[in-house]
Protein backbone atom coordinates (compact mmCIF):
# COMPACT_ATOMS: atom_id res chain seq x y z
CA UNK A 1 0.00 0.00 0.00
CA UNK A 2 1.17 3.56 -1.34
CA UNK A 3 0.53 6.79 1.15
CA UNK A 4 -2.97 7.45 1.46
CA UNK A 5 -5.32 11.04 2.08
CA UNK A 6 -8.23 10.35 4.30
CA UNK A 7 -10.65 13.19 3.79
CA UNK A 8 -14.06 13.64 5.76
CA UNK A 9 -16.68 16.13 5.62
CA UNK A 10 -19.13 17.81 7.44
CA UNK A 11 -22.07 20.64 6.75
CA UNK A 12 -22.69 22.17 10.03
CA UNK A 13 -25.23 25.11 11.00
CA UNK A 14 -22.38 26.99 12.36
CA UNK A 15 -20.48 29.82 11.05
CA UNK A 16 -16.59 29.18 9.45
CA UNK A 17 -15.60 31.72 12.43
CA UNK A 18 -17.31 29.83 15.10
CA UNK A 19 -16.21 26.58 14.12
CA UNK A 20 -12.48 27.56 13.54
CA UNK A 21 -12.43 29.32 16.95
CA UNK A 22 -13.48 26.53 18.75
CA UNK A 23 -10.71 24.15 17.24
CA UNK A 24 -8.67 23.91 20.37
CA UNK A 25 -12.25 21.82 21.60
CA UNK A 26 -13.32 19.10 19.12
CA UNK A 27 -10.16 18.86 16.60
CA UNK A 28 -8.85 16.25 18.41
CA UNK A 29 -7.88 18.61 21.46
CA UNK A 30 -5.76 21.08 19.40
CA UNK A 31 -3.03 22.61 21.65
CA UNK A 32 -1.15 25.16 20.97
CA UNK A 33 0.77 28.73 22.67
CA UNK A 34 -0.22 30.27 19.52
CA UNK A 35 -2.00 30.03 16.37
CA UNK A 36 0.37 31.55 14.18
CA UNK A 37 2.97 30.10 11.41
CA UNK A 38 5.56 28.33 12.69
CA UNK A 39 4.24 27.57 15.98
CA UNK A 40 4.22 23.94 17.56
CA UNK A 41 0.96 22.20 17.92
CA UNK A 42 0.00 18.83 18.98
CA UNK A 43 -3.11 16.79 18.20
CA UNK A 44 -4.37 14.33 21.01
CA UNK A 45 -5.71 11.13 19.30
CA UNK A 46 -7.53 8.45 21.07
CA UNK A 47 -6.34 5.06 19.28
CA UNK A 48 -6.26 1.30 19.03
CA UNK A 49 -7.77 1.00 22.47
CA UNK A 50 -5.23 3.26 24.42
CA UNK A 51 -6.25 5.00 27.50
CA UNK A 52 -4.34 8.16 26.30
CA UNK A 53 -4.54 7.87 22.42
CA UNK A 54 -1.34 9.36 20.59
CA UNK A 55 -0.16 12.78 20.03
CA UNK A 56 0.55 13.96 16.97
CA UNK A 57 3.31 16.73 16.58
CA UNK A 58 3.39 19.11 14.45
CA UNK A 59 3.92 22.31 13.60
CA UNK A 60 1.15 25.37 12.01
CA UNK A 61 2.42 25.74 8.71
CA UNK A 62 -0.26 27.48 6.94
CA UNK A 63 -3.28 29.79 8.40
CA UNK A 64 -6.14 31.86 7.20
CA UNK A 65 -8.15 32.88 9.71
CA UNK A 66 -11.43 31.39 9.98
CA UNK A 67 -11.21 29.49 6.87
CA UNK A 68 -7.96 27.16 6.97
CA UNK A 69 -5.30 25.72 8.51
CA UNK A 70 -2.28 23.14 7.55
CA UNK A 71 0.07 21.68 10.28
CA UNK A 72 2.59 19.72 9.08
CA UNK A 73 3.47 16.89 11.50
CA UNK A 74 6.80 14.43 11.74
CA UNK A 75 5.60 12.33 14.01
CA UNK A 76 4.05 9.17 14.63
CA UNK A 77 4.22 9.46 11.03
CA UNK A 78 5.30 11.98 8.65
CA UNK A 79 2.58 14.13 7.23
CA UNK A 80 -0.28 17.21 7.19
CA UNK A 81 -3.39 17.72 8.86
CA UNK A 82 -5.64 19.99 6.45
CA UNK A 83 -8.88 21.95 7.55
CA UNK A 84 -10.72 24.04 5.28
CA UNK A 85 -14.21 26.15 6.10
CA UNK A 86 -16.31 27.33 3.59
CA UNK A 87 -19.20 29.21 3.92
CA UNK A 88 -22.65 27.77 3.25
CA UNK A 89 -25.87 30.37 2.57
CA UNK A 90 -26.30 28.54 6.40
CA UNK A 91 -23.70 27.32 7.77
CA UNK A 92 -20.48 26.16 6.97
CA UNK A 93 -18.73 22.90 5.28
CA UNK A 94 -16.00 21.62 7.16
CA UNK A 95 -13.29 19.54 5.65
CA UNK A 96 -10.89 17.90 7.03
CA UNK A 97 -8.07 16.18 5.47
CA UNK A 98 -5.27 13.86 6.80
CA UNK A 99 -2.10 12.39 4.63
CA UNK A 100 -1.03 8.98 6.18
CA UNK A 101 1.95 7.61 4.46
CA UNK A 102 3.22 3.35 4.43
CA UNK A 103 5.35 4.29 7.85
CA UNK A 104 2.14 5.46 9.33
CA UNK A 105 0.06 2.99 8.05
CA UNK A 106 2.54 0.44 9.61
CA UNK A 107 2.60 2.55 12.78
CA UNK A 108 -1.09 2.31 13.49
CA UNK A 109 -1.61 -1.26 12.35
CA UNK A 110 0.94 -1.90 15.17
CA UNK A 111 -0.85 -0.05 17.42
CA UNK A 112 -3.77 -0.86 16.89
CA UNK A 113 -2.38 -4.55 18.19
CA UNK A 114 -1.99 -6.58 15.15
CA UNK A 115 1.52 -7.97 14.46
CA UNK A 116 2.68 -6.68 11.33
CA UNK A 117 5.03 -8.85 8.98
CA UNK A 118 9.09 -8.46 8.89
CA UNK A 119 10.11 -5.94 6.03
CA UNK A 120 11.41 -7.53 3.61
CA UNK A 121 15.39 -8.15 3.87
CA UNK A 122 17.67 -5.18 2.47
CA UNK A 123 20.42 -5.87 -0.05
CA UNK A 124 23.24 -4.14 1.95
CA UNK A 125 23.09 -3.17 5.98
CA UNK A 126 19.70 -2.45 7.40
CA UNK A 127 19.94 -0.31 10.82
CA UNK A 128 17.65 -0.54 13.28
CA UNK A 129 16.32 2.62 15.33
CA UNK A 130 14.21 2.61 17.95
CA UNK A 131 12.77 6.05 18.89
CA UNK A 132 10.00 7.74 20.85
CA UNK A 133 7.30 8.43 18.71
CA UNK A 134 4.46 8.10 20.95
CA UNK A 135 4.29 8.53 25.20
CA UNK A 136 5.61 11.31 27.20
CA UNK A 137 9.45 10.99 25.38
CA UNK A 138 7.67 11.52 21.81
CA UNK A 139 8.20 15.26 22.87
CA UNK A 140 12.04 14.93 22.68
CA UNK A 141 12.44 12.47 20.45
CA UNK A 142 11.29 14.89 17.62
CA UNK A 143 13.93 14.78 14.91
CA UNK A 144 15.68 11.78 15.98
CA UNK A 145 14.00 9.90 12.91
CA UNK A 146 15.49 12.60 10.24
CA UNK A 147 19.09 12.53 11.97
CA UNK A 148 18.90 8.93 11.46
CA UNK A 149 17.93 9.27 7.55
CA UNK A 150 20.41 12.13 6.63
CA UNK A 151 23.50 9.78 8.59
CA UNK A 152 21.95 6.81 6.03
CA UNK A 153 21.64 9.27 3.15
CA UNK A 154 25.08 10.19 3.73
CA UNK A 155 26.35 6.63 3.82
CA UNK A 156 24.36 5.84 0.64
CA UNK A 157 25.95 9.03 -1.29
CA UNK A 158 29.49 8.25 -0.31
CA UNK A 159 28.96 4.94 -1.82
CA UNK A 160 31.25 2.60 0.04
CA UNK A 161 29.87 -0.37 -1.88
CA UNK A 162 27.06 -1.41 0.53
CA UNK A 163 23.66 -0.10 0.86
CA UNK A 164 21.97 0.82 4.18
CA UNK A 165 18.79 1.26 5.27
CA UNK A 166 16.75 2.07 8.20
CA UNK A 167 13.99 0.49 9.71
CA UNK A 168 12.21 2.22 12.43
CA UNK A 169 10.62 1.45 15.97
CA UNK A 170 8.54 3.38 18.56
CA UNK A 171 8.89 2.01 22.00
CA UNK A 172 5.98 4.49 23.25
CA UNK A 173 8.14 5.49 26.08
CA UNK A 174 6.67 1.89 27.26
CA UNK A 175 10.04 -1.15 28.36
CA UNK A 176 7.16 -3.70 27.48
CA UNK A 177 6.60 -1.91 24.01
CA UNK A 178 10.47 -1.52 23.46
CA UNK A 179 11.45 -4.77 23.52
CA UNK A 180 8.38 -6.18 21.49
CA UNK A 181 9.84 -3.34 18.79
CA UNK A 182 13.16 -4.58 19.24
CA UNK A 183 11.92 -7.97 18.28
CA UNK A 184 11.13 -6.67 15.29
CA UNK A 185 13.54 -4.80 14.05
CA UNK A 186 15.71 -7.86 14.57
CA UNK A 187 13.42 -9.98 13.02
CA UNK A 188 13.84 -7.53 9.88
CA UNK A 189 17.35 -8.40 9.39
CA UNK A 190 18.67 -5.42 11.77
CA UNK A 191 22.22 -6.09 13.29
CA UNK A 192 22.55 -2.74 15.13
CA UNK A 193 19.70 -1.04 16.87
CA UNK A 194 20.39 2.28 17.72
CA UNK A 195 18.35 3.61 20.61
CA UNK A 196 17.29 6.68 21.36
CA UNK A 197 14.82 5.97 24.46
CA UNK A 198 15.06 6.21 27.94
CA UNK A 199 16.92 4.45 29.96
CA UNK A 200 14.50 1.76 30.90
CA UNK A 201 13.27 0.77 27.27
CA UNK A 202 16.70 0.52 26.65
CA UNK A 203 17.52 -2.14 29.48
CA UNK A 204 14.70 -3.92 27.44
CA UNK A 205 16.44 -4.01 24.24
CA UNK A 206 19.46 -4.53 25.13
CA UNK A 207 18.30 -7.97 27.25
CA UNK A 208 16.58 -8.70 23.82
CA UNK A 209 20.01 -7.69 21.62
CA UNK A 210 22.01 -9.75 23.71
CA UNK A 211 19.68 -12.86 23.21
CA UNK A 212 20.33 -12.55 19.61
CA UNK A 213 23.77 -11.25 19.35
CA UNK A 214 22.89 -8.02 18.49
CA UNK A 215 24.60 -4.86 18.84
CA UNK A 216 22.66 -2.39 21.12
CA UNK A 217 23.76 1.17 21.67
CA UNK A 218 21.73 3.87 23.73
CA UNK A 219 23.27 7.32 22.18
CA UNK A 220 21.33 9.51 24.02
CA UNK A 221 22.26 10.91 27.56
CA UNK A 222 22.05 8.42 30.38
CA UNK A 223 23.18 6.98 33.92
CA UNK A 224 25.28 4.13 32.35
CA UNK A 225 25.36 0.36 33.77
CA UNK A 226 27.14 -2.79 34.18
CA UNK A 227 29.50 -3.08 31.04
CA UNK A 228 28.37 -5.65 28.42
CA UNK A 229 29.79 -7.18 25.39
CA UNK A 230 27.94 -6.00 23.08
CA UNK A 231 26.18 -3.02 24.06
CA UNK A 232 27.26 0.55 24.15
CA UNK A 233 26.18 3.71 26.23
CA UNK A 234 27.51 7.01 24.56
CA UNK A 235 25.42 9.85 25.43
CA UNK A 236 25.80 12.62 28.21
CA UNK A 237 25.98 10.95 31.71
CA UNK A 238 24.14 13.41 34.52
CA UNK A 239 27.44 13.56 36.68
CA UNK A 240 29.20 15.45 33.22
CA UNK A 241 26.36 17.54 32.73
CA UNK A 242 25.96 18.59 36.48
CA UNK A 243 29.78 19.25 36.79
CA UNK A 244 29.20 21.50 33.72
CA UNK A 245 26.40 23.06 34.77
CA UNK A 246 26.18 23.26 38.47
CA UNK A 247 28.96 26.16 39.56
CA UNK A 248 28.74 28.42 36.92
CA UNK A 249 24.58 28.27 38.02
CA UNK A 250 25.21 29.11 41.64
CA UNK A 251 27.99 31.49 40.77
CA UNK A 252 25.35 33.30 38.16
CA UNK A 253 22.21 33.23 40.34
CA UNK A 254 23.80 33.13 43.83
CA UNK A 255 21.69 30.07 44.78
CA UNK A 256 22.29 27.85 47.27
CA UNK A 257 19.29 25.48 48.46
CA UNK A 258 18.04 23.33 45.70
CA UNK A 259 14.69 20.93 45.10
CA UNK A 260 15.21 18.54 43.07
CA UNK A 261 11.99 16.93 41.05
CA UNK A 262 12.19 13.99 38.95
CA UNK A 263 10.93 10.61 37.93
CA UNK A 264 10.70 7.22 39.94
CA UNK A 265 12.93 5.55 37.17
CA UNK A 266 15.98 4.89 37.11
CA UNK A 267 17.88 7.54 35.31
CA UNK A 268 16.46 10.44 37.40
CA UNK A 269 17.13 8.62 40.96
CA UNK A 270 20.55 8.24 39.58
CA UNK A 271 20.83 12.11 38.57
CA UNK A 272 19.27 12.85 41.61
CA UNK A 273 21.94 10.90 43.61
CA UNK A 274 24.39 12.21 42.42
CA UNK A 275 23.00 15.56 42.42
CA UNK A 276 22.93 15.37 46.11
CA UNK A 277 26.64 14.46 46.82
CA UNK A 278 27.65 17.44 44.14
CA UNK A 279 25.54 20.06 46.11
CA UNK A 280 27.21 19.23 49.50
CA UNK A 281 30.64 19.50 47.49
CA UNK A 282 29.82 22.50 46.41
CA UNK A 283 28.35 24.27 49.70
CA UNK A 284 24.38 23.86 48.78
CA UNK A 285 21.48 22.23 50.63
CA UNK A 286 18.40 20.17 49.65
CA UNK A 287 15.43 22.14 50.34
CA UNK A 288 13.46 19.05 49.43
CA UNK A 289 12.58 16.60 46.50
CA UNK A 290 9.51 15.44 44.51
CA UNK A 291 9.49 11.59 42.58
CA UNK A 292 6.77 11.51 40.54
CA UNK A 293 6.01 8.75 37.62
CA UNK A 294 6.75 9.00 33.94
CA UNK A 295 3.75 10.56 32.52
CA UNK A 296 2.52 12.52 35.56
CA UNK A 297 0.37 15.42 34.68
CA UNK A 298 -0.58 18.07 37.90
CA UNK A 299 2.82 19.53 38.56
CA UNK A 300 1.15 22.68 40.08
CA UNK A 301 0.78 20.92 43.65
CA UNK A 302 4.64 20.20 42.93
CA UNK A 303 5.59 23.88 42.26
CA UNK A 304 3.63 25.07 44.90
CA UNK A 305 5.96 22.40 47.28
CA UNK A 306 8.98 24.28 45.98
CA UNK A 307 8.12 27.51 46.32
CA UNK A 308 7.30 26.78 50.26
CA UNK A 309 10.70 25.12 50.36
CA UNK A 310 12.22 28.35 49.85
CA UNK A 311 14.35 26.89 47.44
CA UNK A 312 16.27 29.25 45.29
CA UNK A 313 17.59 26.47 42.82
CA UNK A 314 15.47 24.04 40.82
CA UNK A 315 17.02 20.64 39.37
CA UNK A 316 14.58 19.01 36.66
CA UNK A 317 15.40 15.61 35.60
CA UNK A 318 11.67 15.03 34.55
CA UNK A 319 11.85 13.98 30.34
CA UNK A 320 9.49 14.77 28.06
CA UNK A 321 5.86 15.56 28.31
CA UNK A 322 6.71 15.72 32.00
CA UNK A 323 8.63 18.36 31.63
CA UNK A 324 6.85 20.44 29.49
CA UNK A 325 4.18 20.70 32.06
CA UNK A 326 6.56 20.90 34.99
CA UNK A 327 7.99 24.16 33.29
CA UNK A 328 4.76 25.41 32.18
CA UNK A 329 3.53 25.33 35.50
CA UNK A 330 6.47 26.66 36.66
CA UNK A 331 6.11 29.63 35.15
CA UNK A 332 2.31 30.23 35.45
CA UNK A 333 2.55 29.96 39.44
CA UNK A 334 5.91 32.47 39.71
CA UNK A 335 8.29 30.40 40.68
CA UNK A 336 10.88 31.86 38.19
CA UNK A 337 10.72 35.19 40.04
CA UNK A 338 12.36 33.37 43.35
CA UNK A 339 14.12 30.25 41.54
CA UNK A 340 16.43 29.41 38.52
CA UNK A 341 15.86 25.48 37.08
CA UNK A 342 18.48 23.84 35.76
CA UNK A 343 16.97 21.01 33.17
CA UNK A 344 18.90 17.68 32.48
CA UNK A 345 16.57 16.60 29.82
CA UNK A 346 15.77 20.01 28.30
CA UNK A 347 16.50 20.15 24.47
CA UNK A 348 15.68 22.13 21.81
CA UNK A 349 12.05 19.93 20.65
CA UNK A 350 11.28 20.08 24.53
CA UNK A 351 11.89 24.05 25.05
CA UNK A 352 9.75 24.39 21.79
CA UNK A 353 6.71 22.78 23.60
CA UNK A 354 6.88 24.38 26.84
CA UNK A 355 6.50 27.64 24.83
CA UNK A 356 9.35 30.44 24.11
CA UNK A 357 7.86 32.82 27.02
CA UNK A 358 7.12 29.81 29.50
CA UNK A 359 11.02 28.56 29.53
CA UNK A 360 13.28 31.49 29.17
CA UNK A 361 15.80 31.50 31.99
CA UNK A 362 15.96 27.87 32.05
CA UNK A 363 19.57 26.28 32.30
CA UNK A 364 20.27 23.01 30.42
CA UNK A 365 23.49 20.92 30.36
CA UNK A 366 23.83 19.02 27.19
CA UNK A 367 26.38 17.48 24.66
CA UNK A 368 25.13 19.75 21.90
CA UNK A 369 23.06 22.39 20.87
CA UNK A 370 22.17 23.35 17.74
CA UNK A 371 23.19 26.95 17.83
CA UNK A 372 26.85 25.60 18.15
CA UNK A 373 28.73 28.01 16.15
CA UNK A 374 31.28 25.45 14.73
CA UNK A 375 31.76 25.07 11.38
CA UNK A 376 31.03 21.42 11.34
CA UNK A 377 27.80 21.79 13.10
CA UNK A 378 26.61 24.84 10.96
CA UNK A 379 26.84 22.71 7.81
CA UNK A 380 25.16 19.48 9.52
CA UNK A 381 22.54 21.99 10.41
CA UNK A 382 22.74 23.07 6.80
CA UNK A 383 22.34 19.74 5.60
CA UNK A 384 20.00 18.52 7.81
CA UNK A 385 17.29 21.96 6.71
CA UNK A 386 18.52 21.30 3.10
CA UNK A 387 16.84 17.74 3.29
CA UNK A 388 14.15 17.85 5.82
CA UNK A 389 13.18 21.71 5.15
CA UNK A 390 12.21 24.72 6.82
CA UNK A 391 9.45 23.08 9.18
CA UNK A 392 11.40 19.58 10.11
CA UNK A 393 11.85 19.55 13.70
CA UNK A 394 14.98 21.64 15.47
CA UNK A 395 18.12 19.35 15.98
CA UNK A 396 19.05 18.73 19.14
CA UNK A 397 21.55 16.51 21.59
CA UNK A 398 18.91 13.88 20.98
CA UNK A 399 18.63 13.68 17.28
CA UNK A 400 22.59 14.64 16.63
CA UNK A 401 23.45 11.51 19.07
CA UNK A 402 21.85 9.65 16.25
CA UNK A 403 23.19 10.87 13.65
CA UNK A 404 26.99 10.82 15.12
CA UNK A 405 26.57 7.26 16.39
CA UNK A 406 25.32 5.49 12.83
CA UNK A 407 28.66 7.36 11.66
CA UNK A 408 30.67 6.04 14.78
CA UNK A 409 29.28 2.66 13.85
CA UNK A 410 29.80 2.45 10.44
CA UNK A 411 33.63 3.07 10.56
CA UNK A 412 33.86 0.14 12.88
CA UNK A 413 31.64 -1.99 11.18
CA UNK A 414 33.14 -1.03 7.54
CA UNK A 415 36.42 -3.10 8.51
CA UNK A 416 34.73 -6.25 9.08
CA UNK A 417 30.48 -6.07 8.30
CA UNK A 418 30.01 -10.15 8.96
CA UNK A 419 32.06 -9.52 12.53
CA UNK A 420 29.97 -10.45 15.94
CA UNK A 421 28.64 -8.02 17.92
CA UNK A 422 30.98 -8.15 20.71
CA UNK A 423 33.37 -7.50 17.76
CA UNK A 424 32.18 -4.51 16.68
CA UNK A 425 31.51 -2.90 19.74
CA UNK A 426 35.53 -3.13 20.69
CA UNK A 427 35.93 -1.88 17.05
CA UNK A 428 34.21 1.37 18.18
CA UNK A 429 35.86 1.73 21.06
CA UNK A 430 38.76 2.40 18.63
CA UNK A 431 37.35 5.44 16.25
CA UNK A 432 37.96 8.78 16.49
CA UNK A 433 35.24 10.72 14.79
CA UNK A 434 34.60 14.32 13.98
CA UNK A 435 30.75 15.44 14.57
CA UNK A 436 28.87 17.90 15.10
CA UNK A 437 29.27 17.78 18.88
CA UNK A 438 32.87 17.90 18.29
CA UNK A 439 35.72 14.91 18.21
CA UNK A 440 34.36 11.88 19.57
CA UNK A 441 36.73 9.21 21.15
CA UNK A 442 36.66 7.22 23.91
CA UNK A 443 37.78 7.96 27.30
CA UNK A 444 37.19 5.32 29.59
CA UNK A 445 36.33 2.39 27.24
CA UNK A 446 32.79 2.64 28.21
CA UNK A 447 31.78 6.11 26.43
CA UNK A 448 33.45 8.65 24.17
CA UNK A 449 34.57 12.05 25.86
CA UNK A 450 32.57 15.00 24.98
CA UNK A 451 32.63 18.54 26.11
CA UNK A 452 28.93 19.25 28.10
CA UNK A 453 27.74 22.38 26.74
CA UNK A 454 25.59 25.22 29.39
CA UNK A 455 23.09 27.27 27.22
CA UNK A 456 20.15 29.59 29.11
CA UNK A 457 16.39 28.99 27.23
CA UNK A 458 15.68 32.23 25.91
CA UNK A 459 13.04 34.13 23.58
CA UNK A 460 14.25 32.63 20.08
CA UNK A 461 16.56 29.58 21.02
CA UNK A 462 19.17 28.54 23.73
CA UNK A 463 22.03 31.04 24.41
CA UNK A 464 25.16 29.30 24.96
CA UNK A 465 27.20 30.55 28.06
CA UNK B 1 -15.53 -5.12 8.58
CA UNK B 2 -15.50 -2.79 11.26
CA UNK B 3 -13.14 -1.58 14.41
CA UNK B 4 -15.56 -3.54 16.63
CA UNK B 5 -14.63 -7.11 15.08
CA UNK B 6 -11.26 -6.62 14.56
CA UNK B 7 -11.10 -5.57 18.48
CA UNK B 8 -13.15 -8.86 19.06
CA UNK B 9 -10.91 -10.89 17.46
CA UNK B 10 -7.81 -9.08 18.96
CA UNK B 11 -9.50 -9.80 22.53
CA UNK B 12 -8.28 -13.47 22.10
CA UNK B 13 -5.11 -14.56 23.36
CA UNK B 14 -5.01 -17.37 21.08
CA UNK B 15 -5.92 -15.34 18.04
CA UNK B 16 -3.07 -12.87 19.19
CA UNK B 17 -0.41 -15.69 19.30
CA UNK B 18 -1.70 -16.83 15.96
CA UNK B 19 -1.12 -14.07 14.53
CA UNK B 20 2.28 -13.61 16.36
CA UNK B 21 3.09 -16.40 14.42
CA UNK B 22 2.02 -15.94 10.99
CA UNK B 23 3.46 -12.36 11.04
CA UNK B 24 6.82 -14.36 11.20
CA UNK B 25 6.38 -17.46 9.43
CA UNK B 26 4.71 -16.52 6.50
CA UNK B 27 2.09 -18.82 5.34
CA UNK B 28 0.68 -21.56 7.13
CA UNK B 29 -1.48 -24.68 7.65
CA UNK B 30 -3.64 -24.84 10.35
CA UNK B 31 -2.43 -28.09 11.70
CA UNK B 32 1.24 -26.20 11.53
CA UNK B 33 -0.06 -23.18 13.09
CA UNK B 34 -1.69 -25.77 15.79
CA UNK B 35 1.77 -26.99 16.56
CA UNK B 36 3.27 -23.79 17.17
CA UNK B 37 0.78 -23.00 19.55
CA UNK B 38 0.95 -25.35 22.90
CA UNK B 39 -2.33 -26.68 24.37
CA UNK B 40 -4.53 -25.49 21.17
CA UNK B 41 -5.99 -28.42 19.05
CA UNK B 42 -6.37 -28.59 15.39
CA UNK B 43 -10.02 -27.90 15.42
CA UNK B 44 -9.81 -25.34 17.75
CA UNK B 45 -7.36 -23.37 15.58
CA UNK B 46 -9.87 -23.58 12.99
CA UNK B 47 -12.29 -21.52 14.62
CA UNK B 48 -10.23 -19.09 15.44
CA UNK B 49 -8.77 -18.57 11.82
CA UNK B 50 -12.14 -18.60 10.86
CA UNK B 51 -12.66 -15.41 13.17
CA UNK B 52 -9.52 -13.70 12.31
CA UNK B 53 -10.41 -14.17 8.31
CA UNK B 54 -13.93 -12.96 8.56
CA UNK B 55 -12.51 -9.71 10.52
CA UNK B 56 -9.91 -9.51 7.58
CA UNK B 57 -6.85 -9.99 9.20
CA UNK B 58 -5.73 -12.89 8.03
CA UNK B 59 -6.56 -14.63 4.18
CA UNK B 60 -6.37 -18.21 3.04
CA UNK B 61 -4.51 -19.73 0.11
CA UNK B 62 -5.88 -23.17 -1.18
CA UNK B 63 -3.17 -25.97 -2.56
CA UNK B 64 -4.90 -28.58 -3.96
CA UNK B 65 -7.10 -30.24 -0.52
CA UNK B 66 -4.15 -28.03 1.61
CA UNK B 67 -5.05 -24.67 2.96
CA UNK B 68 -3.02 -21.95 4.14
CA UNK B 69 -3.00 -18.57 6.03
CA UNK B 70 -0.95 -15.90 5.85
CA UNK B 71 -1.58 -12.63 7.82
CA UNK B 72 -3.29 -9.75 5.42
CA UNK B 73 -1.21 -7.20 5.54
CA UNK B 74 -3.35 -5.28 3.29
CA UNK B 75 -6.64 -6.04 5.03
CA UNK B 76 -4.86 -5.13 8.29
CA UNK B 77 -3.76 -1.54 6.79
CA UNK B 78 -7.32 -0.60 5.80
CA UNK B 79 -8.99 -1.55 9.13
CA UNK B 80 -6.14 1.15 10.64
CA UNK B 81 -7.21 3.05 7.90
CA UNK B 82 -10.59 3.04 8.50
CA UNK B 83 -10.60 3.11 12.15
CA UNK B 84 -8.84 6.56 11.42
CA UNK B 85 -10.79 7.67 9.20
CA UNK B 86 -13.75 7.00 11.56
CA UNK B 87 -12.04 8.94 14.29
CA UNK B 88 -11.70 11.98 11.76
CA UNK B 89 -15.78 11.99 10.90
CA UNK B 90 -16.25 11.76 14.99
CA UNK B 91 -14.09 14.76 15.27
CA UNK B 92 -16.45 16.75 12.57
CA UNK B 93 -19.61 15.49 14.51
CA UNK B 94 -17.94 16.93 17.76
CA UNK B 95 -17.11 20.41 16.20
CA UNK B 96 -21.05 20.33 15.37
CA UNK B 97 -23.05 18.21 18.23
CA UNK B 98 -22.48 21.17 20.80
CA UNK B 99 -18.71 21.41 21.29
CA UNK B 100 -17.89 23.97 19.09
CA UNK B 101 -21.09 26.09 19.85
CA UNK B 102 -21.32 26.36 23.83
CA UNK B 103 -17.47 26.59 24.16
CA UNK B 104 -17.77 30.41 24.88
CA UNK B 105 -14.85 32.35 22.29
CA UNK B 106 -12.83 34.08 25.52
CA UNK B 107 -12.12 30.97 26.94
CA UNK B 108 -11.08 29.15 23.81
CA UNK B 109 -7.49 29.06 22.84
CA UNK B 110 -7.77 30.11 19.45
CA UNK B 111 -9.26 33.26 20.42
CA UNK B 112 -7.21 33.90 23.40
CA UNK B 113 -4.28 33.26 20.71
CA UNK B 114 -5.34 35.84 17.99
CA UNK B 115 -5.95 38.57 21.23
CA UNK B 116 -2.66 38.10 22.26
CA UNK B 117 -1.18 38.03 18.38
Amino acid sequence: MSGIVLTATRDVALTPEAVFETLGSWLFGASFERLEVGRPLTLTVPFGGAASGFTIFGRIRRIVWGQSIVIEHSQPWRGTVRLRLTPLPIGARVTLSCDVDDAGVGWMVRRTGIPSSAPESARGRRWGLLTTKSGSGAVFALGTENAALLAIDELNAAGAGMENDLVVGDDGTDPAMAAVEAERLIAAGCRVIVAAVISASFTAVQQVAQRHGVLAVHSVLNEGGRPARSVLRLGERPADQLRAALTPLMRETGGSRCYIVGHTYSWSRSAARVARGMLADLGAGVAGEARLPLGHHDYAPVVERIRRSGADLVLSTLVGDDEVRFERSSHELGLRSTATTLSLVLDESTREHIGAEQSAGVWAAMGYFEASPSSVNQAFVARYRARFGAWAPPLSSLSESVYSTILLLERALADDPDATADAWARAVRQVRLETPRGLLTFGDGETYASTIRVAIAGQTGFHLL
Amino acid sequence: MDADSVFDSLSSSVRRDILTFLSTHGDASAGEIADAISDVGRTAVSTHLRILRSSGLVSERRAGRQRFYSLDREGSAMIAVGYFQSLMRNALEDAESGKAAVTPVSASPASRARRAG
